[in-house]
């Protein structure tokens, strides 16, 4: 690492370096900045300490005010909240129960069509969204599904992306381990369940990450099935809270910060294996 | 493993796929074809009857403007294409191949300046407002993927080096992918409100200018209004530009991205071999040259990757944009993406949405396989 950039590493390429990540740094991070500290300024305070400098105490309230945290939780925002915790962990779950056997079949089996059936579950990559939500509304809607927690999840039990991805990571595992299990007489739901999934504990965050993160940021699924607030999720939530005209600033911060906080807590617990495996692998 | 018999194999190997496979069938592949069932026909919450073309005229104005886009849109392909396949033939030496390549260029971008006069009538006697939220959609791509390219490998190669807060440094320019977009997007509605106490205004401030409706404009930012009679609106509203609020959700799409595109070029960076640098440094090339002359030849794979990734990216975005938009701003804002959904949701035309959908279906396909074919190549492959 250090032999190949000799070429660049004298000290004042180090200062630019250093200025321009920080620099840059400075500018992803301002806007959370402005977000915790609206949320904390009292309705008076966000007319008035209007500075754009986070370093000036203009820029942050005398004294937190709380009540913007109460009034944002009762009005919405609490249920969202509860309801996208537990729509995104009902996806998640059916995605991983869908997806690592499927990876594995890909991975390690040898069966008629194979590649055939990989093909296609490939070629499922190219159709976006915009393309299946009418049919896939018309089909939900036959099942009754509107309005239910089924009708919000399970369409997205299942992805393309994510068999592929994990597939990748079966494949590097040792075949002596998979031997060793078939002399044992090992099931394949205990091959499954002992030697794969903790064996890929890495990608198996990440996926879990990313599809929480996807699911949270839903928007035009739940917009047409979560037609009553009973499953509407916080996304939804936020939307409305922030085209409403006449609603304040310190609110509107309060909710969206209320909205970041559950993935950040996830992300905190997973960030080592996550940026581990998202360093090795291009994925958006 | 082995010893299992592969008969036995394909059971198990068919009932562990089956779940994935049934959800993809359903939820996937049967809608795509449902949605041009469904776009034959006049739909409004029940099917009504069956009109054939008649959304897709509506969307394109005659048959003759349906056949003359589909035309020219293969044959911008077929010409790159041939190109490309001719050129590759052993007959030629290296320089004859390279003109035939330019050739079908040149060639595909003379039929591209046809399809582009002929939307112009689509645009007359057909459905302008989809046309619009194609013309943003390439504004937004042509906004945002250069841009994010250029910062994310800047970023990638400023964090090539050791030195004291590289992690934290790292954390902090991902930590915008990593959060709920549709929260940060809920933060830059603020950012960058029409109101004079907002940030953006306060900046202006600091310059003495402004207040600016930031997005809440949605007059191109070219738009001067003194354009001859004999352009049509469509010329008109390409030279008027992207609007105020358009570039608003560009930046915001940039701050969103950047980060995680330095972290794949990062990836990329850490995959050429040392040697590559030792033996360059040892004949004494200068830095540019390096970087030019070898890190990006030997990046774009990754740079590919990224273009393609960036512009479907676009084409498929929804949820910032429906958050970011305005119901006062949304000719000048709304992509295709989100044009459909309000045909769908507020107009209830499903029969038209499902044609419009159709369309888009088409578009994003052909601009990948062109990007394909225009990078093949550029693309170094080790």
């Amino acid at each position: 690492m250090n032999k190949k950039l000799t070429w660049r590493r004298h000290p004042v390429s180090l200062l630019f370096r250093w200025l321009f990540l920080g620099g840059f740094a400075l500018l992803t991070i301002f806007p959370l900045l402005w977000m915790f500290a609206t949320a904390l300024k009292s309705p008076a305070e966000v007319m008035t300490r209007l500075s754009v400098n986070p370093f000036s105490a203009q820029f942050w309230p005398t004294v937190p005010w709380w009540p913007n945290f109460q009034s944002v939780w009762f009005s919405g925002i609490g249920r969202g909240l509860l309801n996208s915790v537990f729509l995104s962990g009902v996806t998640v779950l059916g995605l991983l129960c869908t997806t690592i056997p499927a990876a594995f079949a890909f991975a390690r089996l040898e069966f008629a069509g194979k590649k055939w059936v990989f093909s296609a579950v490939l070629a499922t990559l190219m159709i976006p969204e915009t393309v299946t939500f009418i049919p896939n509304f018309l089909t939900v809607a036959a099942f009754h599904g509107v309005d239910t927690w089924q009708g919000m999840t399970v369409p997205f039990m299942a992805n393309a992306f994510y068999i592929f991805f994990l597939n990748q990571y079966i494949r590097q595992i040792p075949q002596e381990l998979f031997d060793a299990a078939a002399i044992d007489g090992a099931s394949t739901k205990r091959i499954l369940l002992q030697l794969v999934t903790p064996l890929l504990s890495g990608p198996l965050a990440t996926m879990v990450f990313l599809e929480l993160l996807a699911s949270w940021n839903s928007l035009l699924w739940p917009l047409l099935i979560s037609q009553s607030p009973t499953w509407r999720p916080v996304s939804i939530a936020l939307a409305r809270f922030t085209s409403e005209e006449g609603s304040q600033l310190g609110l509107r911060m309060a909710a969206s910060l209320f909205a970041i906080f559950p993935i950040l807590v996830v992300f905190v617990f997973l960030q080592r294996r996550i940026t581990e495996t998202l360093v090795r692998s291009g994925i958006r | 493993m082995a010893k299992i018999s592969q008969r036995r194999q394909t059971k198990t190997a068919y009932f562990l796929l089956a779940p994935a496979l049934i959800l993809l069938a359903v939820f996937s592949v049967f809608p795509l074809f449902y949605t041009i069932v469904i776009s034959l026909f006049h739909w409004r919450i029940r099917s009504g009857p069956f009109v054939g073309a008649e959304h897709y005229l509506e969307l394109f104005g005659s048959y003759a403007n349906l056949g003359g886009v589909v035309v020219l849109s293969l044959l911008i392909g077929l010409s790159l294409r041939w190109a490309s396949s001719l050129s590759s033939k052993k007959k030629f030496s290296s320089k004859k191949s390279g003109f035939i390549l330019w050739g079908g260029r040149v060639v595909s971008l003379l039929f591209g300046i046809g399809l582009f006069i002929l939307l112009g009538k689509v645009w007359a006697q057909g459905d302008a407002h989809f046309l619009r939220s194609l013309e943003i959609t390439f504004w937004f791509a042509l906004g945002t993927v250069p841009v994010q390219l250029v910062l994310g490998l800047s970023l990638a190669l400023a964090l090539q080096a050791k030195f004291r807060g590289k992690s934290s440094l790292r954390t902090a320019i991902l930590l915008p992918y990593i959060l709920p977009l549709v929260a940060s997007a809920a933060v830059f509605t603020l950012l960058f409100s029409l109101s004079p106490q907002s940030p953006a205004n306060q900046l202006l401030a600091l310059f003495h200018v402004g207040p600016w409706q930031w997005l809440k404009q949605a007059q191109g930012i070219f738009a001067s209004g003194h354009l001859p009679v004999y352009f049509s609106d469509w010329f008109s509203s390409w030279t008027a530009g992207p609007s105020l609020a358009l570039i608003c959700i560009l930046v915001f799409n940039t701050w969103l991205y950047s980060g995680y595109y330095a972290l794949v070029f990062s990836n990329g960076l850490a995959a050429i071999p040392e040697e590559v640098f030792e033996a360059a440094a040892l004949e004494g090339v200068s830095k540019p040259q390096v970087l030019f002359r070898i890190v990006l030849p030997l990046l774009s794979p990754t740079t590919f990757f990224l273009t393609i990734l960036g512009v479907v990216g676009t084409l498929k975005a929804f949820s910032s944009l429906y958050i970011l938009r305005d119901a006062s701003t949304a000719s000048a804002v709304d992509p295709a993406s989100v044009m459909i959904f309000f045909t769908f949701f507020r107009e209830v035309r499903y029969g038209y949405a499902a044609a419009l959908a159709v369309v888009l279906f088409l578009v994003i396909l052909t601009v990948t396989n062109t990007q394909r074919r225009l990078w093949e190549k550029r693309v170094f492959y080790e």
